[in-house]
């Protein structure tokens, strides 16, 4: 069915479709308050809080085609709320445990897990406004209007803090023999 | 890097997603909150039609007056006998009565609400929750019944002080103690919804609050918000009264909406 519909019949109190709203969104919204730096508990109950509001409110939604920006919008602000109303301080990913139930070999597994501990990291450095507008583009696949929405600033803002995370990133996890090319080809600029 | 590499090694960082057990859990969560609209569709099945939005007023003032049955009757005839009992005292020892107002209808108000939103300790957050109308709207009808209560006993106060004290412009009385009235009113709800303190704390706070600033305005300092009736100099003081009213009584009805899914037990 058709997302637009399914907000549409959920708007009008039908159960079926609240139901499917949530088990086509628990997991990404799970894994955008995971990859934002939210613990497990934290975010299933951040998770969890915003399907509840959002339930409660859909009737009032206007554009059924927004939902997915009201979601994580609200998420967004949950997250926000959560951590300047507690205790300000910088929030950054925490390592989860690797999702399961790849079909790769074991040597395979921990190269992967190590490559993505590199990403965690090279995240984490990040700063919140940026690693927000990468996880939103990479990995939970918004548009730029729609990350616009989400964090409430001009797409013109977005467009720069994708390109200068990605040039963050990029310059994060180039490979180390690169990384060491680089460094040999500014040792000899200078000399 | 090109973007689509990045985009590769992005992809290396996996978080574990939920269990259908989860997910299910979450759904049956969501599925027992109360459906968008759901008054208005128990109106409409009750009346067979459609409700006008005059009728969907008058039914939510119906369900927010019955929460006039929390309230024991003492809470009622407690806030009478004071006030009855302050006007008994202001004519035996002639104290000041628009300093007497000033100070007694605010601080019975704090008193009041907190009292009436003593339902946080009580574990009434669930029989709200399963209301057809939200939290907020409950919220709100519960502080209307308290303030508008006080806000007649303060009347009946105003005519009898006023009737024995010609020269006084009745407007102006009834002022310094209703704008004080609106701000321990939502300054105390503020407290209960917003503050882990407790609804006796609460009240006691904030009509501490308000006593000790018409106790400093009759010291003859000038940083208290009480003004006196006919002091016209300070009006603007009213006004910033009333701002911060109209702001805690916001930020504490924001309050009661969110609190979905605070778990038994840990009301306020």
């Amino acid at each position: 069915m058709v997302e637009e519909a399914v907000v549409q019949a959920a708007r009008q109190g039908d159960g079926e479709a609240l139901g499917e709203l949530v088990r086509r969104y628990h997991g990404p919204l799970l894994g955008y308050l995971l990859r934002l730096g939210a613990d497990r508990e934290l975010a299933q109950d951040l998770a969890q809080e915003t399907f509840c509001r959002v339930c409660l409110r859909i009737s009032g939604l206007d554009n059924p085609g927004a939902f997915r920006v009201w979601l994580y919008r609200t998420a967004h602000r949950l997250f926000l709320d959560h951590h300047r109303s507690w205790y300000r301080r910088r929030v950054a990913p925490v390592a989860e445990p690797p999702a399961a139930g790849s079909a790769a070999g074991p040597e395979e597994e921990v190269l992967r897990a190590e490559e993505g501990e590199r990403v965690r990291k090279a995240l984490a450095s990040l700063r919140p406004a940026l690693r927000v507008a990468v996880i939103l583009r990479h990995y939970q696949q918004l548009s730029l209007e729609e990350i616009a929405g989400v964090t409430g600033v001009p797409v013109g803002t977005v467009k720069s803090r994708l390109h200068r995370a990605q040039r963050i990133l990029a310059a994060e996890l180039a490979p180390p023999a690169l990384l060491a090319e680089v460094g040999r080809a500014r040792r000899c600029a200078g000399a | 890097m090109r973007v689509e590499e990045l985009e590769r090694r992005l992809a290396a960082w996996r978080v574990p997603g939920p269990t259908p057990e989860e997910t299910e859990a979450l759904v049956a969560r969501v599925l027992a909150l109360p459906r968008p609209g759901a008054f208005r569709r128990v109106l409409e099945r009750e009346r067979g039609g459609a409700v006008p939005f005059g009728g969907t007023l008058r039914a939510v003032l119906q369900v927010t007056l019955a929460q006039a049955g929390f309230f024991r009757p003492w809470c009622w005839l407690a806030s009478a006998v004071t006030v009855a009992g302050g006007l008994v005292f202001l004519r035996l020892s002639g104290s000041s009565a628009t300093v007497l107002l000033g100070a007694l209808v605010p601080a019975i108000t704090a008193l009041g609400v907190a009292y009436a939103f003593r339902a946080a300790d009580s574990g009434a957050w669930e029989i709200e929750l399963a209301c057809p109308i939200s939290p907020t709207q409950l919220a709100l009808g519960r502080l209307v019944v308290v303030v508008a209560y006080d806000i007649a006993l303060g009347l009946a106060a105003s005519l009898v002080v006023w009737w024995g004290t010609p020269p006084l412009l009745l407007s102006a009385l009834i002022l310094s103690w209703l704008v004080p009235l609106l701000l321990t009113a939502s300054f105390t709800l503020y407290l209960c919804l917003c503050l882990p303190v407790g609804g006796v704390a609460a009240g006691v706070l904030a009509a501490s609050f308000w006593v000790i600033q018409v106790a400093v305005r009759r010291a003859g300092l000038a940083v208290s918000l009480f003004v006196l009736p006919g002091d016209a100099g300070r009006l603007p003081l009213h006004a910033l009264a009333l701002a911060a009213a109209v702001l805690f009584g916001l930020a504490a009805l924001r309050a009661a909406g969110m609190a979905t899914l605070r778990p038994a037990g840990d009301g306020r």
